[in-house]
């Protein structure tokens, strides 16, 4: 396990751009969240109240604690962690469609991944996820908030912050995202 | 979608997002037009914006909750067997109900949904209404789970799995679908969309995607699933959670109803128009209405009825397109009212009765057919006929709503009949909606132009209903009244809407004799005597009216007529409550009020509501009304009858008049002159208007009272509504007595008074009389108005009304003590004592003691007296005057000083009100007689411009005393000119009374004054 300080050096590395740290910083974050997950459903937590918008926030006191470090990293670790979660909840998506269109369960090589963690509404994450792709390549920081704020779950303040613009920005950013989003799972919750 | 163009489309979204809420609608237009083919895309945008629900407010880590797997069990009952889909809403999984022992669908509901409270408390209502809907047409839905077992706990109901394919996917797969096959699967889906009705249900998001065609044996079973569940109602109360629109359209709009888009309350109808969408493109294999853009494909909507298919698609005829486009009409009222018209039509049978089904007969086809009808009158087929006796007599006992649905049912079975457009004009009068009545005449009319024939009893009704929706009342009553001559019911209903004709043409004597006599002409039939109390408790002759009400509360007892008990009920509170019988008025009203709600006649509990408000602010409880009054307005607002709107905001305006917040009420009565203007609701808008009168009366807003009354009064002239006549009167009167015109006032009273008595209504012809006296006093015409105030005491008297009669009385002790004849002098005590227990009766006593006093030359009386007052804790102007004046009298400077500071600080500046300038006198007459001539000449400077605006008044000769008292000699002769001149005017008005007034102590002493007769005599 990798301690509080490598990790924080890590980070700075992944931030100052360094590929081979970046992925490695994504592996440990990426088992950490899903460690966090397949506890929570284990139900290790019962006797905490849950808090579910707090699994990135989590994740980085668990992983860095009280270190004190540059926003700039803080705030990559908070990029990264939402990348991360997106990728778990969209791996399990997939995993589920591709176990729904099979019809039976397949126990094959997708069982590494899973643990015990699957997901609700996996057409709507799909969904979502390609969706933000298309985003992505139109307006690129529009797909970033969209990242950080719903599968890191970052609030405005703390997007405007790694984002570095104004709240207002992130807000409309936010809003038309959402509505776009809505209607694309809208017109797929048609084609049922 | 391009970058560029997402970029286009982020500037238009932020352009219509920055707009205050009040304009975007406009910049959304606008928008339209200058970038049609973004506009699609924007629409969806802001109408997604609003939605409160939705994936992405999930917090993420909730999706990591446990899914299910087969195998697991849920609350120990439900063992999970296969994953079916995914929902808007949530999962749909496949599990054995080891209880029943049956296969269930399990539909898990995302975390989401139930967060938001008022989402989660209606759709738990809507699951709870659609498991009583037990059809094969409709998938059952079975009860509601909360498993605890595990963290955050899974919400998931159950309902009826089913298997096969939706219809959606079925046009995807073959395109439209053969015509007998799309007829029978319309004719399902309404029998479904019937029983959920039945239930209290609209589905509200009724699409291909939503039918289930589920294989049985070798039949197919169409099944409508996800009942109002999916989707919250169309309008969202407020603005997502960035403040985004409210009121927006959420969710496709390629399948609402315009009402639905349009932001309004969903109804039966609305179901039947996507019913008709479905059809529609079952038949074509495409959605009607498609445009080049979504403005495009509105406006057709709007504009144009659907593509008519009978000559593109083989198989199928003229009349389903007919129903085709009924079913996609713009406005709900014109479509078919329930599902199962609609399938009347297509299958162009008479509706059935409740249960069953009749046979079609060659007549009833060609009746229907519209051949034929140069042959012989039209008549009804025989269930049609039973529906419009039921039409009938609802109408005829004012449940116009039940009138209504049964109207529906004639009208789809037999559109061209003109008798039930007419009756259908009558049930829209009912409900107070008069421009629609003028439509559905338009419409009986053009129908006669165009050959239908009626018999001759059915053409005078229909001659008389178009003159009545006209309000040609001479020519409707005449016609009306001929006699039918049918069976002795039809002819009582028939003399009930003709009373009812008189009624609306303000002739309510005529009306009551004629129900008279059709109460001798069928005694069973209940609508009489309703109708009956009805007028009588307009008049005002409420022994009558409750008399009549137990006959028909007995009647409809023994008919079990539920909604005629209520109506009773609802009158009698009313009534009741006029006559401020607060507690009866309650019981009857809560009667009332449970009678409506088990009926679930939304508009019935309104109106009972309504008339409860009134009660609770009779009894004071002016905060319990105020917040009443709001929720009434609520929910007449989410009501589909918009008269009661109208009704739900005179209320709560005149809750908030009695409260004296002036802008809030007048606020509220604007919007409800706008609404009855758009209605083209005249009778609510001279309504709104006279009500915007009273509020803008005590407000001071003289001028603007002014124009609205104005503004009223030629309608009810032009209708001869005398009684309204009558209040337009008295406001005019309250007005101008309010600005010092007092020969205006008396003349508003006098006309008020006419009208009264022309209407035969003796109450406000008193009270007419009551003001007028009080005007023609102030104006100075003593002697005049002692009679009058006389009358008004013994009317009083003999009605036993004693606070009324207590106030008539003082009245005219007080005009006799103007005059100078205090020979009535201790009855200003047992006056009082006529009233003993109302505060405000002893006050007046008071007032009108210590007033005589002074003039009677007796300060010491007076001063006593205004203590006496002052220290029981009354607060008034009257009271300081008094002492102001008689302690001036009575040479005690400290008390009278004082006195005379506290009334001008209290009268305050509104120089234009009576009691402003009655105070300068006071003070003045006070520092008279205290030797400060200098304060008495300035005060009367200040008056001198008021009085000069008032048009005769009782005060002018003291003004001129005054003057002559205090003025410098270089003043002289002019102001002895002017003084004598003005006792000129006293003499002419008071004629042999002129002697008594002039010995009366005060004027004697006032012209005494040694100065003025000195100056006088030298002038």
């Amino acid at each position: 396990m990798t301690s509080t300080g490598d990790l924080s050096i890590l980070l700075a590395a992944a931030a100052a751009g360094d590929r081979a740290c970046e992925s490695r910083l994504f592996n440990v974050v990426y088992a950490e969240l899903k460690r966090m997950a397949a506890a929570q459903l284990r139900h290790e937590r019962r006797d905490h109240t849950l808090q579910p918008s707090a699994l990135v926030h989590e994740a980085y006191i668990r992983l860095l604690g009280n270190t004190p470090m540059k926003w700039a990293n803080r705030a990559h670790f908070f990029s990264t962690a939402a990348g991360t979660m997106r990728r778990i909840l969209i791996d399990h998506a997939r995993a589920r469609r591709a176990r729904k269109r099979d019809g039976a369960l397949k126990r094959v090589e997708l069982e590494d991944h899973l643990d015990a963690v699957a997901v609700h509404d996996a057409e709507g994450l799909l969904t979502i996820d390609a969706a933000l792709q298309k985003l992505a390549e139109w307006e690129p920081r529009q797909a970033r908030v969209v990242e950080l704020r719903f599968f890191g779950g970052l609030s405005v303040e703390e997007t405007a912050d790694v984002l570095q613009v104004s709240p207002k920005t992130v807000k409309r950013d936010w809003s038309m995202a959402r509505a776009w989003l809505k209607t694309q799972l809208d017109a797929q919750a048609d084609v049922r | 979608m391009s970058a560029e163009r997402w970029r286009q489309l982020r500037a238009l979204y932020d352009q219509v997002l920055d707009a205050p809420a009040s304009d975007r609608a406009r910049v959304l237009e606008a928008v339209a037009a200058s970038h049609p083919e973004l506009h699609q895309e924007l629409i969806a945008l802001i109408g997604a914006d609003a939605a409160p629900d939705s994936l992405l407010d999930s917090p993420v880590a909730r999706f990591l909750a446990p899914a299910l797997s087969p195998g697991d069990t849920l609350c120990g009952r439900f063992v999970i067997e296969r994953h079916i889909g995914s929902g808007g809403m949530g999962d749909v999984w496949a599990a054995l109900d080891s209880v029943r022992d049956a296969r269930v669908a399990l539909k898990t509901i995302r975390p989401g949904l139930a967060h938001d409270e008022r989402l989660w408390s209606r759709f738990k209502r809507e699951i709870q209404l659609a498991s009583q809907v037990t059809h094969p047409n409709v998938c059952r839905v079975h009860e509601l789970f909360e498993d605890q077992g595990v963290e955050p706990p899974r919400l998931f109901f159950t309902m009826e799995l089913l298997d096969g394919e939706t219809l959606a996917a079925r046009i995807q797969r073959t395109g439209a679908l053969p015509v007998s096959e799309a007829l029978q699967i319309v004719r399902d889906v309404c029998a479904g969309l019937d029983a959920a009705h039945e239930a209290g249900v609209i589905h509200r998001d009724l699409k291909p995607a939503n039918i289930m065609l589920t294989r049985r044996g070798d039949s197919v079973r169409v099944v409508i699933t996800d009942f109002g569940l999916a989707r919250p109602d169309a309008v969202s109360p407020d603005g997502g959670a960035d403040g985004s629109m409210a009121g927006m359209l959420m969710g496709t709009p390629a399948y609402m109803a315009p009402e639905q888009v349009r932001g309004l309350i969903a109804v039966r109808a609305t179901d039947v128009y996507a019913a008709g969408l479905l059809l529609f493109e079952m038949l074509r294999g495409e959605p009607p209405f498609r445009g080049i853009s979504t403005l495009d494909s509105w406006m057709r909507r709007a504009r144009e009825g659907p593509e008519p298919l009978a000559h593109v698609v083989p198989g199928v005829t003229a009349a389903i397109d007919d129903v085709l486009r009924r079913c996609l009409q713009y406005e709900p009222d014109r479509r078919f009212q329930t599902p199962s018209a609609l399938v009347a039509a297509l299958d162009r049978r008479p509706l059935p009765g409740r249960k069953t089904f009749a046979a079609v007969s060659a007549a009833l086809v060609l009746v229907a057919a519209g051949i034929g009808w140069n042959l012989r009158p039209q008549t009804l087929p025989r269930e049609a006929q039973q529906w419009y006796d039921e039409a009938q007599a609802a109408v005829a006992e004012g449940a116009a709503v039940r009138a209504r649905n049964a109207m529906s049912h004639v009208l789809s079975a037999v559109p061209g009949f003109p008798p039930a457009h007419a009756l259908l004009a009558e049930v829209h009068l009912e409900l107070d909606m008069p421009a629609e009545a003028v439509e559905d005449m338009a419409r009986a009319s053009q129908l006669v132009a165009d050959g239908a024939r009626l018999s001759s009893t059915d053409r005078l009704y229909v001659t008389g209903m178009h003159a009545l929706a006209l309000r040609e009342c001479d020519a409707a009553v005449t016609v009306l009244r001929t006699r039918a001559s049918k069976n002795d019911a039809a002819r009582a209903y028939r003399m009930v809407t003709a009373a009812r004709a008189m009624e609306r043409c303000n002739r309510p004597d005529d009306a009551l004799a004629l129900l008279a006599q059709a109460a001798k002409v069928d005694a069973r039939n209940a609508a009489v005597p309703l109708r009956t109390s009805r007028t009588a408790g307009r008049r005002r002759r409420y022994d009558d009216a409750f008399s009549a009400l137990r006959t028909a509360e007995t009647l409809f007892r023994d008919r079990n007529n539920a909604e005629g008990r209520g109506e009773v009920l609802l009158l009698r509170g009313t009534l009741l409550a006029e006559q401020d019988r607060l507690d009866d008025a309650s019981a009857a009203l809560n009667a009332a009020l449970d009678l409506a709600s088990g009926l679930m006649d939304e508009r019935q509990q309104l109106r009972v509501l309504l008339q409860q408000i009134i009660v609770v602010r009779k009894r004071g409880d002016l905060a319990r009304a105020t917040s009443l009054a709001g929720e009434a307005l609520a929910r007449a607002q989410r009501s589909e009858f918009e008269p009661v709107v109208i009704d739900a905001l005179f209320t709560s305006a005149n809750v908030e008049l009695v409260q004296r917040h002036y802008d809030k009420a007048e606020a509220l009565l604007q919007d409800a002159l706008r609404l009855a203007q758009r209605q083209r609701n005249e009778d609510a808008v001279a309504g709104a208007r006279i009500r915007l009168a009273t509020v803008f009366v005590p407000a001071g807003q003289y001028a603007k009272a002014e124009q609205e009354l104005s503004a009223a009064r030629p309608f009810y002239v032009a209708t001869r509504d005398t009684r309204n006549i009558g209040k337009v009167d008295a406001l005019s009167g309250q007005l101008a007595l309010n600005v010092g015109d007092y020969p205006g006032a008396a003349a508003a009273f006098q006309s008020q008074f006419d009208s009264a008595s022309k209407e035969g209504d003796p109450e406000e012809a008193i009270r007419a009389r009551s003001d007028l006296a009080s005007a023609l006093s102030l104006a100075g015409w003593y002697t005049r108005a002692l009679a009058d105030f006389g009358a008004a005491e013994t009317y009083y008297r003999s009605t036993k009304q004693p606070v009324l009669e207590a106030y008539a009385r003082l009245n005219r002790l007080d005009t006799l003590s103007r005059l100078g004849r205090f020979d009535a002098g201790e009855e200003f005590t047992r006056a009082a004592t006529l009233a003993p227990a109302s505060a405000p009766v002893q006050r007046y006593a008071l007032q009108v003691r210590a007033q005589d006093a002074l003039r009677r030359g007796e300060p010491m009386q007076a001063l006593t007296i205004a203590e006496e007052a002052h220290r029981s804790g009354q607060t008034a102007m009257w009271i300081d005057l008094a002492m102001c004046l008689a302690a001036a009298r009575l040479q005690q400077f400290g008390v009278s000083r004082d006195a005379c500071n506290r009334a001008v600080a209290a009268v305050g500046g509104q120089a234009s009100s009576a009691r402003w300038l009655e105070t300068q006198l006071i003070v003045a007459e006070a520092h008279l007689w205290l030797n400060d001539a200098v304060t008495t000449r300035q005060l009367l400077a200040g008056a001198s411009v008021a009085l000069g605006t008032r048009k005769e008044s009782e005060d002018k000769w003291y003004y001129a005393a005054l003057m002559a008292a205090s003025a410098p000699r270089d003043r002289w002769p002019a102001v002895g000119e002017t003084l004598t001149r003005e006792l000129d005017q006293v003499r002419l008005k008071l004629g042999a009374g002129y002697d008594g007034w002039s010995q009366r102590a005060d004027v004697r002493a006032l012209l005494n004054r040694s100065d003025i007769k000195e100056k006088m005599r030298h002038g």
